[in-house]
């Protein structure tokens, strides 16, 4: 047995465990994304990796412990790298939560509210199933262009979304919504006017007009 | 009593809101005014331009307490405004909401005020001194609360409660299960009056109302009324919604941000105690008892605290059964009523809700479906002048009564919270 | 038939491929050692002879490598050829490698007895015949751009300065480029006659711990770039218990702009393979790989060829000199991708995988190829494992820095009059490089900046010119010694489109597997291209820099990891031209085109037209006054007409037009 101290907390794990593991044992807890045991062996999203003392950085996934060593699992700079890699992993993540299947177990979802990381849209935290979303009961509901992190408490309780947290913020995202809308025969002047309710000053909205305009005004 | 007096509380304690007293006395005359100093933040005039369907959903956030009677009378004054006419279902779901409103608040305003008239002063005192009631009454609190979530979600702004819909989807089962339980937080209302008479003590007893004019809804079947198409009067007027503005009138105070209220030109008050007096042969026979009970003395502005725990326990019988009775039209399963579209229409409503502290006016003037003029009279208002006219008389008795300066400063104060818990229903 | 130099001399020579003999390199040289013939050693007298003048007593050597082939070779070696016939000439027509002096492809190496051997430059096929008739028939060696030395009996010999004299040949430190367009480089005879495998030969008699020693104590860096020591990398790897054990030789020279190691594998391929098999005994491994880049298929013919004739005459196979040890190489060639050259990569490309990197520990000397020990060495660092055993440690560490030994070859490129590939001992400063040996900037423009180490690498600005190139100097100024390719950056470049064009490579060759080097290049290029575009905020530098930090540290290899070096260094050193695009939209150096206007200066125009011949978007036409013009609103800005007038009376402003 090795003794691995991360975050300050000791555990005693057997050689040739990784430090992830260690870490779950210890009750550390370290976000990872691509660790699949037995299909995949990780290493690839940068999200668990951890920092040696002396500064050196492995992901915990992949590094097998075979001495007593010592780890820094939550360091605010690991948490700001982890941060910055998620929104990099976010940014050209094809998010359409509104017609996900994994949308209640997705872990994006679980990461960006513990990260902080905006862009992803109040439909991935909606309790209703794609086939029962309020748009396709006439609803004007701004879910698919709000920032999620309120746990869709209007939704649960049965009434839309008015999107207080303020617009996601990605363009193309924005477009696919609108023409969603538009599509399920709602007018984007609505939209947009119920939006400004919330968002008349927020920083995003002028994006939010403009991508409306473009979607409304073609044919 | 021919001294000179002036007296200031900066900020009147206890309640949500800012709200300043100045008490003065010269020889012969007694002025209270009373000051809210809360910003106005032009709720009536924001909305202009925009779609009525979404003016209840921003009036809720007038007050966060009160959000439902905001709400729901919101709605009703949509709803006449253009014709739309909610199904049977929604409207027992919306009475019950707004009942389930004023059950709460008033319990909960009836724990706050509770610490002046047992001689704790505030709550946490209170808390100490009788650990098992206000454990009980926390507990009755919190199960009035989870009982509303059951049928209407979220409590406060509850986004299920719309124009002709309510979203959440609820189930026979639940509408019983709450009928249950409301009935048996009714007992339990009952049961603990006994304990509360021993520590009720009185405040100014034998101080008479000196402007006993009062308003309440009339109510439009034989029962205590959440909504109305008709005021009343404790003058024997009554007058249609639309009407309002015959007799009702508003008017800006220049030492308050909040407007005041008067019925023909004179102070009027409005709430629990108006409404006890008013609708006594509709309450229930325990509630009738209560009233002994608890010796409510009608014609004393700080027993409306009184009249409040009253309303309470009859409030909840009435919930139970209105619930169960809902249950028993409903076929089982999931029931979900929606109303897709509301047609942009013209028109004029008037909404009147029975708030927790009084009668709540909603006036709308909606053009091709655009709110074209709002106008919001909150019972705080209403009451606004009532409050300065009965300290004034509070002052001049209680001066007459050898009572001294600190005293004098916390009677005006406990008579501020015997009327109302929050004060910036009246700035909007 | 010819008496070769690897052949037996008589039949008193025991030596046979069934039965070899420990002696065999040193007696091709030196012998013959196991017995004493006279007529033995006239035979080796005399093909050392033939093989210096060719067999007829006159040679002419065409250099074959990809630089030379490219200006040409292959034209001018047929007018050799031609010519030689045509005029009768008694002379061996050879071929070798390239020395490296890019600046004057295709070149020609002539030489007879009692004629000074001499270097002609920048040839054509139709100097041909003049040339051989000037110094075969005439002996006049005037029109030569040098001579390797001066004998007194050809005419023009004053005239022609001595190789040996010439500053880019005299400041070299030719260690292990030494046969680099010497020899023919698919001739084991000649290597093995200028002194090749002699350190194979003295390895197996010092046996491989004492060779490791040998290795550490001339304190050998990889030469790929990383520099970590060659010798503890063979003892980590010979240390491990698993077995069977690899050595694999990188010739994956990925970098644009650094063709150290084609030269090297083009030029002198079988020092390559002796470093290889060198290694392979030192770690205990009997089976090594060559990975070479598809991009480069005549490095990867030349290895091919030089393994089967190392094979042929008992270099490679069984009992190799009579040591026990058994050796053999496969030349592998990758499908193509900047990423194998990562060791990781390389590996899971050889397995047949994809050429994803591998998290690291462990490392390869540990679990490498089939998850086996495995030692991978640059071709550059086994050329010098060969040499070091052949000359010995002292004389490879006489030379070089306190922390660093030996040698480097480095190639110059860009902004200078004589791009090639220079060797010099580490230490030297970047000024010598960049002006001594490869003389400074072209008439008119001015040296910016230097980039060290490619896409990996930082520009240095001008100021830092004396900085020596060593591994922590150049590391603390923010670039790498990298492979050591070198790109001169003239005042007519811009700066932040420099850090740029390093980006669209490293990220367009980002292998995919990770997020921060998969996209965080691709936003990094986004923000570049914002600020070139005259669009960028003081905001996108801030966001810039965090994400070079955060692709710097959290990459899972060495791409992703000093990917965003240019970018960095560009930051460092000249904010001016990034704040010069944000704050005032425009381009000091005049390159980013939405900044840029192209006009004609009408005063200078001589209305030949070549602009308006030559415009792909028909934007320039002829005014009523005669001259050109260029239509603003047409032009695509893409320097055309800019390049092709004669009289530059095309200019460029600052503006977007």
């Amino acid at each position: 047995m090795v003794k691995v101290k991360i975050d300050g907390r000791v555990v005693e794990v057997e050689p040739g465990t990784t430090v992830l593991e260690a870490a779950e044992k210890a009750g550390v807890e370290i976000p990872r994304l691509c660790v699949v045991p037995g299909l995949y062996e990780g290493s690839s999203c940068r999200l668990c990796l951890v920092k040696t003392p002396a500064g050196r950085l492995f992901p915990s996934c992949n590094y097998r412990v075979y001495r007593d060593e010592e780890f820094l699992a939550s360091t605010p700079d690991l948490w700001e790298m982890r941060r910055v890699n998620f929104e990099l992993l976010l940014k050209f993540h094809r998010i359409e939560c509104w017609a996900c299947e994994r949308k209640s177990s997705c872990p994006l979802v679980e990461l960006s509210k513990e990260l902080l990381v905006d862009g992803i849209p109040v439909c991935s935290e909606c309790p209703l199933p794609p086939n029962e979303c309020l748009l396709l009961k006439g609803e004007l509901c701004l879910g698919m262009i709000a920032q999620s992190g309120c746990n869709a408490e209007c939704l649960v309780s049965g009434g839309e979304c008015w999107g207080c947290r303020g617009p996601i913020t990605r363009e193309d995202l924005l477009e696919r919504a609108f023409a969603r809308y538009k599509e399920l025969g709602f007018d984007v002047k609505d939209v947009v006017s119920k939006a400004e309710i919330y968002w008349n000053s927020a920083p995003g909205f002028a994006t939010v007009k403009k991508v409306a305009e473009r979607v409304g005004s073609r044919g | 009593m021919a001294e000179a007096l002036k007296l200031t509380i900066e900020e009147v304690p206890a309640v949500a809101g800012k709200v300043s007293v100045r008490i003065e006395k010269d020889r012969a005359t007694v002025r209270v005014d009373f000051g809210v100093t809360q910003d106005p933040r032009f709720f009536e005039r924001f909305l202009k331009g925009r779609p009525a369907v979404y003016a209840p959903h921003v009036m809720s956030r007038i007050c966060g307490v009160c959000s439902v009677v905001h709400l729901t009378c919101s709605i009703e004054a949509v709803e006449k405004a253009l014709g739309v006419e909610p199904k049977p279902e929604v409207k027992a779901l919306r009475e019950l909401a707004k009942g389930f409103e004023n059950v709460q608040n008033n319990f909960v305003h009836v724990l706050m005020a509770l610490p002046d008239y047992t001689g704790d002063g505030n709550v946490v005192q209170f808390s100490k001194s009788h650990p098992q009631l206000f454990a009980r009454m926390m507990d009755i609190n919190r199960r009035i609360l989870e009982a509303y979530r059951r049928i209407c979600g979220r409590f406060i702004h509850t986004p299920s409660l719309g124009v002709a819909s309510h979203g959440k989807p609820i189930t026979k089962s639940e509408l019983e299960y709450v009928g249950r339980e409301m009935a048996r937080v009714s007992k339990e209302l009952y049961e603990l009056a006994g304990s509360l008479a021993e520590i009720w003590k009185p405040i100014a007893q034998g101080f008479e109302d000196p402007a006993p004019t009062y308003c309440v809804l009339k109510p439009p079947r034989e029962e205590f009324p959440m909504f109305s198409n008709e005021l009343a009067f404790s003058d024997g007027f009554v007058v249609s919604a639309e009407r309002y503005g015959e007799v009702i009138e508003e008017r800006k105070l220049p030492h308050s941000n909040a407007k005041i209220a008067l019925y023909r030109g004179k102070p009027f008050y409005v709430g629990s105690r108006a409404r006890m007096q008013a609708y006594f042969t509709l309450l229930a026979s325990e509630a009738r008892e209560l009233i002994k009970t608890l010796g409510v003395d009608f014609s004393n502005p700080f027993d409306n605290v009184k009249a409040q725990y009253v309303e309470v326990a009859h409030l909840s019988g009435l919930l139970a059964e209105k619930s169960l009775e809902l249950a028993s039209r409903i076929r089982s399963g999931v029931a979900f009523f929606h109303e897709g579209t509301v047609p942009a229409k013209s028109g004029e409503g008037v909404g009147l809700a029975t708030a927790p502290r009084g009668v709540l006016i909603h006036h709308y003037r909606v053009r091709d479906g655009k709110l074209e003029y709002a106008n919001v009279i909150t019972p705080t208002v209403m009451n606004a002048r009532h409050v300065e006219v009965a300290g004034e008389a509070l002052v001049s008795w209680a001066l007459s009564k050898g009572v001294d300066e600190a005293r004098v400063k916390d009677l005006v104060a406990a008579l501020v919270r015997a009327y109302d818990p929050c004060l910036p229903c009246a700035v909007h | 038939m010819t008496w070769i130099l690897l052949d037996r001399c008589c039949e008193k020579c025991t030596h046979s491929l069934e039965n070899p003999c420990p002696d065999y390199i040193e007696c091709r040289l030196s012998g013959p050692l196991c017995h004493d013939d006279e007529r033995c050693r006239e035979l080796r007298r005399r093909r050392l002879e033939e093989l210096r003048y060719g067999e007829k007593g006159a040679k002419i050597k065409v250099p074959m490598a990809s630089c030379t082939l490219a200006m040409g070779a292959e034209a001018v070696y047929r007018a050799v050829e031609d010519s030689v016939k045509k005029m009768g000439l008694e002379a061996t027509v050879a071929i070798s490698g390239c020395y490296g002096l890019d600046f004057i492809d295709p070149w020609l190496e002539l030489s007879a007895k009692g004629m000074p051997t001499a270097i002609y430059a920048n040839v054509k096929p139709s100097d041909v015949p003049r040339i051989l008739e000037e110094y075969f028939v005439k002996r006049d060696v005037g029109g030569a751009f040098a001579l390797k030395e001066k004998t007194g009996a050809a005419k023009g010999e004053d005239k022609v300065p001595l190789l040996s004299e010439l500053g880019f040949w005299a400041k070299q430190y030719r260690w292990v480029s030494r046969n680099c367009g010497v020899v023919n480089p698919e001739s084991l005879e000649e290597y093995v006659a200028s002194g090749g495998y002699r350190g194979l030969s003295r390895a197996f008699k010092l046996g491989p711990e004492a060779t490791i020693e040998e290795i550490l104590k001339s304190g050998l860096r990889g030469r790929g770039g990383a520099g970590f020591p060659a010798g503890m990398k063979w003892r980590i790897t010979r240390q491990q218990k698993a077995t069977p054990k690899y050595v694999i030789a990188n010739a994956d020279e990925g970098d644009p702009g650094a063709f150290m190691n084609r030269l090297l594998a083009e030029s002198d391929p079988f020092r390559i393979i002796e470093g290889l098999t060198i290694a392979g005994y030192a770690v205990g491994a009997n089976q090594g790989y060559v990975f070479v880049r598809a991009e480069k298929p005549l490095m990867a013919k030349r290895l091919q060829k030089a393994v089967e004739e190392a094979r042929r005459y008992g270099l490679l196979g069984k009992n190799i000199l009579g040591s026990g040890f058994d050796f053999d190489i496969e030349v592998i060639l990758s499908a193509g991708a900047f990423v194998c050259g990562e060791e990781t990569a390389m590996i899971a490309a050889i397995e047949g995988k994809r050429a994803w990197p591998r998290q690291r520990p462990p490392y390869p000397a540990e679990k490498g190829l089939w998850g086996k020990p495995t030692a991978i060495n640059n071709v550059e660092t086994l050329a010098h494992a060969a040499t070091i055993m052949a000359e010995g440690a002292e004389k490879f560490a006489a030379v070089g820095t306190e922390k660093t030994k030996g040698t480097k070859m480095f190639c110059v490129t860009g902004a200078v009059k004589r791009v090639g590939a220079y060797e010099v001992p580490i230490g030297t400063s970047i000024r010598t490089l960049v002006e001594e040996l490869a003389g400074g900037p072209p008439e008119g423009v001015r040296v910016k900046a230097v980039q060290v180490g490619g896409p990996s690498g930082g520009c240095i600005p001008a100021s830092l010119l004396d900085l020596p190139l060593d591994y922590e100097t150049l590391q603390s100024a923010g670039a790498i010694m990298g492979s050591g390719g070198i790109v001169v950056i003239g005042d007519e470049n811009c700066m932040v489109d420099v850090a740029k064009f390093f980006l669209t490579f490293t990220s367009a060759e980002s292998c995919g597997k990770c997020i921060p080097c998969r996209v965080g290049l691709r936003v990094m290029w986004s923000i570049l291209d914002k600020i070139t575009r005259g669009e960028g905020t003081e905001e996108d530098l801030q966001v810039l820099r965090q994400l070079a930090e955060t692709v710097r540290s959290a990459s899972l290899c060495a791409l992703g990891g000093t990917a965003p070096n240019p970018v960095l260094s560009t930051l460092r050193y000249f904010m001016d031209e990034y704040l010069a695009h944000i704050r005032e939209k425009r381009c000091p150096a005049l390159v980013c085109r939405a900044l840029i206007t192209y006009r004609i200066d009408e005063e200078r125009c001589i209305a030949c037209g070549q602009c308006a011949l030559n415009c792909p978007a028909s934007a320039i036409s002829k005014t009523e006054g005669g001259k050109y013009r260029i239509d603003e609103s047409v032009c695509v800005k893409c320097g055309v007409c800019y390049a092709v007038c004669p009289v530059k009376a095309v200019y460029k402003v600052s503006g977007a037009g």
